[in-house]
């Protein structure tokens, strides 16, 4: 028996944290997640990317046995996402896209709550512990919390049966930038720990300093998973150059990765890939009064990933 | 420790139901036995119409405390507990739908039928108090009225009566997991009844809707036997059997649904969306 059990725990242990194969749903005729394809392996932290109306929120709740599959299947830690859905649900923690709390509930009356739903098994003094690291106060009514504090709320909750994969939409929207780092940090712990992290983001420097691969939906269809080094040298960024003067004809600096040249009189405006030196040493014969770069929005990458896509 | 924990949830949620319902049904127990001496010689003075009478049903007439309360309090609080019952009903999941509260409740390692049956044994328990207010309501007024009918025979009355809340909360329950919207599941809900209502007393005036009065609830859940003594249990069993199958299919169609969330009437309105055809933008609310 023992040795059943060791063997359906290596098995489990083997498995990815999250996979999908085909998975596919439709509304009526539209096709909200088309054949996903992903695979996402124990303790990685992975961010899930793409406008709204991509099928994000329909991956999650798919994984969640919230929705069910027109086809494919989904498997959480091994187990399968419909026919285990409560095993599933017992191993994650799920922070919704659009939180909505019990107003009429304090802090505390919902973690009891949700603490009896999981049969009791909660460390009491864990949510104390989170609630005081996020400074919330939970002996309020959720009602009368600011959105970023039921946000904290939301987090604390999701991570309250110390979960081994996090499903969470948009985590930290709503907070401000230092809970928001309070919130990634409690996060990162978790993984730390083993837990698996699967976010949406529309927050580039949020992907950019917490993942470690990313995925790109467009209209239901995976277009790119990459690790985020990859993704930000493709991404490129935007370079604005003042000169002292006129400024030297664009064709230059085309041998220096340039993408895209605008002129004015005196600015030359670029999209560069790659490095930043080869750029610099062209630049170095002019006279530069001002040089500024900013790294590409999200939305920009997506968009650059979605021409890419369509020119196929 | 961790038991029922979704009931006494539920229980908590329909304390409007609880307690407006308990001070409307112990009120109007007060007051219509406080009533009831001045009722009865007004009454006495008149010939009734055949239609009056046979709304006191087997207890007979208002000169009786029985006739009076199967006439009375058994015909006006239960259907206005209904109401309160269709609405508790239809909150348990279309309410959490609507509000958007479900999403972090179906992420509990719980399956959904637990949520159905848990929330309606918590709707049920709000239910019963509303309905058994109204017993030291009467309790109360016995005091200072002459009205002779025993206490047995009022919880027996009441014991036939609750069946009849229960199934009608059951059916919002259902209702509220089948249909698109809440709204939508009041609305069809409160129409069955007030139908099966008029259909139930017409029946008793004309022939041609004796038969099928016998199709209504309020036809298995008859007060006016219990409060002469003659309390039919079959009767109560028969409406609870129906509430618990409702329940049953609640919890079926609430297990098949697609939860799409984040507003009323979501999935439905990604499946018509969707069914616009493919040239119209990705589905919004799936995100």
């Amino acid at each position: 028996m023992y040795a059943v059990a060791a063997r359906a725990y290596a098995q489990q242990m083997s498995e990815a944290a999250i996979e999908t194969r085909g998975l596919t749903r439709s509304f009526g005729d539209q096709v909200a997640l088309d054949h996903l394809d992903l695979r996402i392996e124990r303790g990685e932290i992975f961010g899930f990317l793409g406008p709204n109306g991509a099928g994000k929120s329909t991956t999650i709740r798919l994984l969640l046995d919230f929705l069910r599959p027109t086809s494919g299947s989904a498997s959480v830690l091994g187990f399968d996402c419909r026919r285990e859905s409560v095993e599933v649900r017992r191993r994650t923690g799920y922070l919704p896209g659009e939180l909505r709390l019990y107003g009429g509930l304090t802090g505390n009356q919902t973690v009891a709550l949700f603490t009896g739903l999981r049969d009791g098994r909660v460390d009491p003094a864990r949510a104390k512990r989170m609630a005081a690291e996020l400074e919330l106060d939970l002996t309020k009514k959720a009602s009368s919390l600011s959105k970023g504090n039921r946000q904290k709320l939301g987090v604390l909750l999701a991570l309250l049966g110390q979960p081994e994969v996090l499903l969470l939409d948009e985590p930290t929207s709503g907070l401000d930038p230092l809970v928001q780092r309070v919130v990634w940090e409690m996060l990162r712990r978790e993984a730390e720990h083993g837990t698996t992290v699967f976010f949406s983001s529309h927050v580039m420097s949020e992907v950019e300093v917490t993942c470690e691969r990313v995925g790109i939906l467009r209209a239901g269809k995976l277009v790119a998973v990459e690790p985020v080094t990859t993704l930000k040298g493709r991404s490129g960024r935007h370079v604005e150059v003042s000169f002292a003067g006129t400024a030297p004809p664009p064709a230059v600096f085309t041998a220096a990765g340039v993408r895209e040249i605008r002129r004015e009189v005196s600015t030359l405006e670029f999209e560069l890939a790659g490095e930043i030196d080869p750029l610099l040493k062209a630049l170095a014969p002019y006279h530069v009064v001002d040089l500024r770069t900013e790294q590409a929005t999200l939305d920009e990458i997506l968009l650059h990933y979605y021409e890419k896509e369509a020119v196929r | 420790m961790n038991r029922l924990v979704l009931a006494r949830k539920a229980f908590r949620d329909s304390r409007v139901t609880a307690i407006g319902g308990g001070i409307l049904s112990f009120a109007l127990a007060l007051m219509y036995v406080l009533l009831f001496p001045s009722i009865r010689e007004s009454f006495e003075e008149m010939d009734l119409p055949e239609y009056m009478e046979s709304f006191a049903g087997a207890a007979g007439s208002y000169s009786t405390p029985a006739g009076y309360l199967a006439t009375e309090f058994f015909s006006a609080v239960p259907i206005t507990l209904i109401i309160f019952a269709i609405v508790a009903g239809t909150a348990a999941t279309a309410g959490e739908e609507s509000a958007g509260t479900i999403d972090l409740l179906l992420a509990q390692p719980i399956r959904r039928w637990r949520i159905i049956v848990e929330k309606a044994l918590g709707i049920a328990a709000a239910v019963s108090v509303a309905l058994l207010a109204g017993l030291p309501g009467i309790f109360l007024g016995q005091r200072f009225v002459d009205f002779d009918i025993g206490p047995l025979r009022l919880v027996a009355a009441m014991l036939a009566t609750l069946p009849l809340l229960f199934l009608f909360a059951a059916l919002a329950m259902l209702l509220g997991a089948a249909l698109p919207t809440r709204a939508m599941a009041v609305a069809v809900a409160t129409a069955g009844a007030v139908l099966a209502y008029v259909v139930h007393t017409l029946g008793m005036l004309v022939d041609e809707l004796s038969e099928v009065r016998k199709l209504t609830p309020f036809y298995w859940s008859d007060a006016s036997k219990a409060l002469i003594g003659d309390f039919e249990v079959w009767r109560s069993l028969v409406l609870l059997a129906v509430a618990a199958g409702l329940v049953a299919l609640a919890a079926v169609a609430f297990e098949r649904r697609d939860i799409a969330g984040g507003r009323e009437g979501g999935w439905w309105k990604q499946f018509r969306r969707g069914r616009k055809g493919r040239e119209h933008a990705p589905v919004e609310a799936a995100g």
